[in-house]
C-alpha cells in the first residue's frame, strides 16, 4: 500500500491496567430503566417498595421481549426516575436500594448432553446478554449471523484508544473462560475459525498466549482506528483470512457472560468498566453490576469533587456528560474524567492544506474538501464526495494541526443530505 | 460543575507553524553553506527577503483587520525562500521586492495562509524573474571570490552557470564532484545539494512534506534530462547536470511541497511531481530563462485542486468497481 | 423626480459602477491590458467605444423589432461594427493616424464586446422604453468601461514613463515592467476587489439602517 491509512495514538493505559480488577460488591443504590424500547409498550412489573431478586425482569413489553431488563441486584424499589443519559436518551428508570447479597458459593449447573446452538441461542436470550461493543443484545447478533453466516468470528479486545484498558483485565482474570464462550458462539453460529483479537504490549499479550495457546490470540496492528481484527490475505493461508470473508466481532465481556450463562447460569448483570484520566486519584477496572451511577464509581476510585470533564467511553469518540448521575448501562466499557487542563479548547484556524485528514481517513474521504464546500455552501456539491461512509472515528479531528473539528463537518455535510439549497441571490449579479 | 466537551478529546500537538519552522531550519545550513563561499552577502539577502515579507504581512494585517497582524510563520518562510532562490549578487531591493509581491498580490488578497491558489515564494520570485532579469542570472565565480562587497558587485567576475551553458547549447565545464560539493555558480540556496537532499530527507522524517511529490518528480526529471539531452553529452552527464543545477532540486524540496498549494490525495500528489517536471523540463528546453522551475510550479498549481477531485474520484470509482467483482 | 426618469437613472448608475463591465462582468480586459499603457490611447479607445456602443444600441433599439428574433445577434454585431469602421476612419483621417496605429488591433474586439448590452436593449417592451432604457444602459456601460480604461491607462503611464498625457510628472522613478499584461491583470483585479469591497460597504451600511429602522 502507499498510504496507510490511520495513526498511532499515544497509549495512556497505565496506570489502570496494572491494577487488579476490583469488584464493586457494596453498591447502596442501582437505577435500572424498565427498558431500552423506545416505542414499544412497556408496562412495568414492579411497583413502589416490591422486592427485586437478582433477574427478576423490571417490566413487561409485549413487542419487543428483548428489550427487557432485569434487576441486577437483589433490593427493593424506591422510586421512580426519568433520566437524561447522554447515550441512550430519555429512560425511565427505577430506583432499587440494594441489601447485600448473600454470598452464594458458585454451584456449576449441570451441563446438558448436547450444547446446540438453539441452547446457545436460548441461553443467551434468558441470560440477557447484552454485546458491550455496540450495545445490541447478543442473542440478535447471533440469530442475524446465523442466517448470513460467518467465516469468522473474532473476539474484539483491540481497545485501539488510548485508556481503555477493560478488556484485558476480564482476559486477564477469565481468559480460558472467554475462550470458552468464544467457542460456544462460534459454534453457534457455526463458524469454522475464531480468535482473540488484543493489541497488547508483549509481556502481557505473552502471558495471555501461555494460557490460551498462541493460535487463539491475534495481535492487531496498532494504527486507529482502523485496526482489522483478522489479517488478511490472498489466499487466506495458515493465520489468515481471505479477503472478501465474513468477519464478525464479538465483546469480551460477552464472550464471558455466554460462558457463565452456559456453565454457571448466571444472568449477564455485571460489567468491566476502565476509569481513568488526569482527574482520577487511582485509575484501575471496576467490575459493577449494571445500574450503578457512574457518581458511585468514580467514589470508589477516589474522587470525590466532581471534575471538570466527565467523558462517557474513550477519549476519540466518548460523549461528555453534564452529570456524573446517570447509570452504567450494558454497552459502556469506560469512564474518563478530566481536569480542566487536560482537555483545552481549541481555537481552529484555516486550514493549511497538508493534507493529514486525507491520510488518517480510513474510510477513504477527502475531509478537506468536504470542509470547503460545506464552508463555501457548495452543498449540492457534496455529494460526490461520498459523506455516508464516514464512521465518526474523529481521527480527522484529531490530526487537524488547524484545530478543525472536520469530523464534525463531515458528519453535518452527510446530514445535510444534498437537500439544502441556498439563495444566492443576496449578489445582485443575477 | 462539568462542562461540555466534543469528541474527539484529545488532538495530535502540532500546530500549523510545524511546517513552517522545518522550513525555516532547513534554509539555515543552506545559506551558511552559501555564505562559506561568498561571505556575509547570501544571509543578508534572504534576511532582506523575510523582512520584506514580515513588513508586507503586517501592512496587510493592517488594512484586512485593522492593526498590524502576523498570521504565522507562513510569510517568513516564503520570504526566506526568494531570498534563498536569488544570485549571491543580487541587489538586496531585489528579494525585498519580491517577497512584497508575494505577500502583498499573491498571498494575501486572496485570503492569506491556506487560501492562496499559487505559491507566493514562485509567484514572487516568477516577478522577479520578467521585471529585472538582468539581476537575477548573474552568479559570481565560487572558486575566485573570497567574500563579495555588499553594495557594489559591479567588479565581481561572474561566471556562466551549468545551466546558462546548458542553455546556450554548449558544453559544460563542471564534473560531476564539483556538483556534488557545490563548486558551481547558482542561486544561494540551490548549490548545497547534498545539503538539500539532506533538508529533504529531515522534511519527510519530519511529515512535512510528502516523498510522493518529490520522488515522482525527480524520477521523471532523470528520465527527461536522459532521453533529451540538451548538449551533446551522455545520458548520465544530462541527468545529474540537470538534476543538480539551477532550482530544479530546491524547487521540488522547497515549493512543490508546500502544503497549501499542493494537492492532498496521494494518487494526485504522484501526478502533481509528474506533471511538474514535464513542465520543468519543457520550461528547460524552450524556456526564456535559464531557470524556469518557479513558472513551473505556478503552472502546476493551478492543477492540484483539479488533480485532487479527479484522482480521488477516479479511485472511489475503481474501488466501488473491485468491490462489486468481489461481490458477484 | 418622474418615475421613469429616476427609472433611467438608477439603470444608468448600475451598468456605470455596481454591474460595471470590466471589473464585475470581466468583459473587454483584453484592449485594458494591451492598450491601457498611455492616458491618451485610454481616451481614444474609450471616445470610439462610447460613440459606437451608443449608437449601435440605439439604432439596434430601433430595428430590433423588425427582425427576426435568431438574426438579432448577426445584425446586432453588424451594425457595431460598421459603426466601429466608421469610427476607426474617422481617428485615422481627422485625429491621429499614430493613435490610430496603436488601437486598430483592438477596435474590432470591441465589436464584440458591445454584444453584453445585447440583452438590455430586447428586454423592454415598448418602443419609447426601450430606447431610454438602452440609451441608460449603453451610456452607463460605455462609460464605466471608458472609467476603468482610464485609471488604468493613467495609473500605467504614470508608472512606465513618469508622465501623464504625455506631461512629464516631474519624477525619477519608472517601472518599466508595468508594460506587461500582467501587471494590466493585478491591476484589474485589486480594482475590482477594491470595487468589490466598497459595494460591500454599502451593503453593510444600507443592511444597518434597515435594523436600525
Amino acid at each position: 500500500m502507499l498510504s496507510r491509512h490511520g495513526t498511532r495514538l499515544l497509549f495512556r493505559k497505565e496506570p489502570a491496567i496494572s491494577q487488579p480488577t476490583q469488584e464493586l460488591t457494596e453498591v447502596s443504590q442501582v437505577v435500572l430503566p424498565f427498558s431500552f424500547a423506545t416505542e414499544a409498550a412497556v408496562r412495568p412489573a414492579v411497583s413502589l417498595y416490591d422486592t427485586v431478586n437478582k433477574g427478576t425482569p423490571l417490566a413487561i413489553i409485549e413487542d419487543d421481549p428483548l428489550a427487557t431488563v432485569c434487576s441486577s441486584v437483589t433490593g427493593a424499589v424506591s422510586g421512580e426516575r426519568q433520566i437524561q443519559h447522554p447515550l441512550y436518551g430519555v429512560l425511565n428508570c427505577a430506583v432499587i436500594d440494594c441489601v447485600p447479597d448473600m454470598p452464594s458459593p458458585e454451584v456449576p449447573v449441570p451441563l446438558p448432553k448436547a450444547l446446540t446452538p438453539d441452547l446457545i441461542l436460548q441461553t443467551a436470550e434468558t441470560a440477557d446478554i447484552i454485546d458491550e461493543l455496540d450495545g445490541v443484545p447478543l442473542v440478535l447478533k447471533l440469530h442475524r449471523w446465523q442466517e448470513t453466516g460467518c467465516d469468522f468470528l473474532a473476539a474484539d479486545g483491540i481497545e485501539i484508544e488510548p485508556y481503555a484498558s477493560s478488556a484485558w483485565a476480564v482476559l486477564r482474570d477469565h481468559a480460558e473462560q472467554v475462550l470458552e464462550g468464544l467457542r460456544l458462539a462460534a459454534l453457534c453460529i457455526g463458524a469454522p475459525r475464531y480468535h482473540i483479537a488484543v493489541c497488547l504490549s508483549g509481556q502481557r499479550r505473552r502471558s495471555i498466549a501461555l494460557r490460551i495457546g498462541k493460535d487463539y490470540l491475534y495481535q492487531t496492528d496498532s494504527y486507529y482506528p482502523k485496526a482489522a481484527p483478522v489479517r488478511y490475505s490472498k489466499h487466506g493461508g495458515r493465520g489468515t483470512v481471505k479477503y472478501g470473508s465474513r468477519v464478525c466481532r464479538i465483546g469480551i465481556q460477552a464472550c464471558l457472560a455466554l460462558y457463565r450463562a452456559l456453565y454457571l447460569g448466571e444472568a449477564h448483570n455485571r460489567c468491566t468498566l476502565t476509569v481513568a484520566g488526569d482527574a482520577v486519584p487511582h485509575p484501575q477496572n471496576v467490575s459493577v453490576p449494571f445500574g450503578t451511577t457512574v457518581q458511585q464509581v468514580l467514589e470508589h476510585c477516589g474522587l470525590i469533587e466532581p471534575p471538570d470533564y466527565l467523558i462517557l467511553g474513550e477519549q476519540m469518540t466518548g460523549t461528555a456528560a453534564l452529570t456524573s448521575d446517570i447509570p452504567i448501562l450494558p454497552g459502556m466499557t469506560c469512564i474518563l474524567a478530566f481536569t480542566a487542563a487536560a482537555i483545552k479548547p481549541v481555537t481552529p484556524r484555516t486550514c493549511i492544506g497538508c493534507g493529514r485528514c486525507v491520510q488518517v481517513c480510513h474510510a477513504g474521504l477527502l475531509p478537506f474538501e468536504i470542509n470547503r464546500r460545506y464552508r463555501n455552501m457548495h452543498y449540492e456539491r457534496l455529494g460526490s464526495l461520498s459523506t455516508h461512509l464516514c464512521d465518526g472515528c474523529n481521527a480527522c479531528s484529531y490530526i487537524c494541526p488547524c484545530g478543525i473539528d472536520l469530523a464534525a463537518v463531515v458528519r453535518e455535510a452527510a446530514a445535510t443530505d444534498n437537500t439544502i439549497s441556498v439563495d444566492l441571490e443576496e449578489d445582485d449579479d443575477a | 460543575m462539568l462542562k461540555a466537551a466534543t469528541a474527539p478529546h484529545l488532538r495530535a500537538a502540532q500546530r500549523p507553524t510545524y511546517q513552517s519552522y522545518g522550513m525555516l531550519l532547513c534554509l539555515v545550513p543552506l545559506t551558511a553553506f552559501s555564505c562559506l563561499h561568498y561571505g556575509i552577502r547570501p544571509l543578508l539577502l534572504v534576511l532582506s527577503g523575510i523582512l520584506s515579507a514580515l513588513v508586507t504581512e503586517c501592512i496587510c494585517g493592517l488594512f484586512r483587520h485593522g492593526r498590524p497582524t502576523m498570521s504565522d510563520a507562513t510569510c517568513t518562510v516564503t520570504g526566506g525562500l526568494i531570498g534563498a532562490m536569488m544570485s549571491p549578487l543580487a541587489p538586496f531591493w531585489v528579494p525585498a521586492i519580491g517577497s512584497a509581491f508575494a505577500i502583498g498580490v499573491v498571498k494575501m488578497p486572496f485570503g492569506g495562509t491556506g487560501r492562496n491558489i499559487f505559491n507566493p515564494a514562485a509567484a514572487g520570485m516568477a516577478f522577479c524573474a520578467v521585471c529585472f532579469p538582468t539581476r537575477l542570472f548573474m552568479y559570481p565565480d565560487p572558486t575566485l571570490t573570497d567574500s563579495l562587497p555588499l553594495l557594489d558587485t559591479s567588479a565581481v567576475i561572474t561566471a556562466a552557470s551549468p545551466t546558462a551553458q546548458l542553455n546556450s547549447g554548449g558544453t559544460t565545464s563542471y564534473g560531476w564532484l564539483s556538483l556534488l560539493s557545490g563548486d558551481f555558480p547558482g542561486p544561494i540556496g540551490s548549490t548545497g545539494v547534498l545539503i538539500l537532499l539532506a533538508c529533504a530527507l529531515y522534511l519527510f522524517a519530519r511529515r512535512s512534506s510528502s516523498p510522493l511529490i518529490l520522488v515522482p518528480y525527480l524520477i521523471v526529471c532523470a528520465i527527461g534530462a536522459a532521453l533529451f539531452p540538451r548538449a551533446s553529452i551522455t545520458a548520465v552527464t544530462s541527468v545529474s547536470l540537470e538534476l543538480c543545477t539551477g532550482l530544479l532540486l530546491f524547487s521540488g524540496v522547497f515549493l512543490l511541497s508546500d502544503p497549501v498549494t499542493a494537492p492532498r490525495f496521494w494518487l494526485a500528489r504522484i501526478l502533481y511531481g509528474v506533471i511538474a517536471a514535464i513542465l520543468t523540463m519543457i520550461l528547460r528546453h524552450y524556456g526564456r530563462f535559464e531557470c524556469g522551475e518557479f513558472f513551473a510550479v505556478m503552472l502546476v498549481n493551478s492543477f492540484s485542486p483539479l488533480l485532487d477531485r479527479s484522482c480521488w474520484h477516479l479511485t472511489a470509482l475503481l474501488r466501488r468497481k473491485r468491490e462489486e467483482v468481489a461481490q458477484i | 423626480m418622474k418615475p421613469s426618469a429616476r427609472h433611467f437613472l438608477s439603470t444608468l448608475w448600475n451598468a456605470f459602477l455596481p454591474n460595471n463591465v470590466v471589473l464585475i462582468q470581466a468583459l473587454g480586459l483584453c484592449p485594458i491590458l494591451a492598450v491601457g499603457i498611455n492616458l491618451r490611447y485610454g481616451v481614444a479607445l474609450s471616445v470610439c467605444t462610447i460613440v459606437t456602443l451608443v449608437l449601435s444600441d440605439l439604432l439596434f433599439a430601433l430595428l430590433a423589432k423588425r427582425i427576426a428574433t435568431r438574426l438579432q445577434p448577426l445584425v446586432y454585431v453588424l451594425l457595431s461594427s460598421i459603426l466601429l469602421f466608421g469610427s476607426a476612419v474617422v481617428l485615422r483621417l481627422f485625429i491621429s493616424a499614430e493613435i490610430y496605429a496603436h488601437l486598430y488591433l483592438f477596435l474590432p474586439l470591441m465589436v464584440v464586446n458591445t454584444l453584453y448590452t445585447y440583452r438590455s436593449v430586447i428586454a423592454p417592451t415598448t418602443a419609447r422604453e426601450r430606447l431610454s432604457m438602452t440609451l441608460a444602459d449603453s451610456l452607463g456601460s460605455a462609460f464605466g468601461f471608458s472609467l476603468v480604461l482610464c485609471i488604468a491607462s493613467a495609473l500605467r503611464e504614470m508608472a512606465i514613463y513618469g508622465t501623464l498625457w504625455d506631461l512629464p510628472l516631474g519624477y525619477e522613478a519608472r517601472f518599466p515592467e508595468a508594460e506587461h499584461p500582467f501587471i494590466g491583470f493585478i491591476l484589474l483585479g485589486f480594482m475590482a476587489a477594491a470595487l468589490q469591497w466598497s459595494k460591500q460597504l454599502l451593503r453593510r451600511k444600507s443592511s444597518e439602517e434597515v435594523g436600525m429602522l
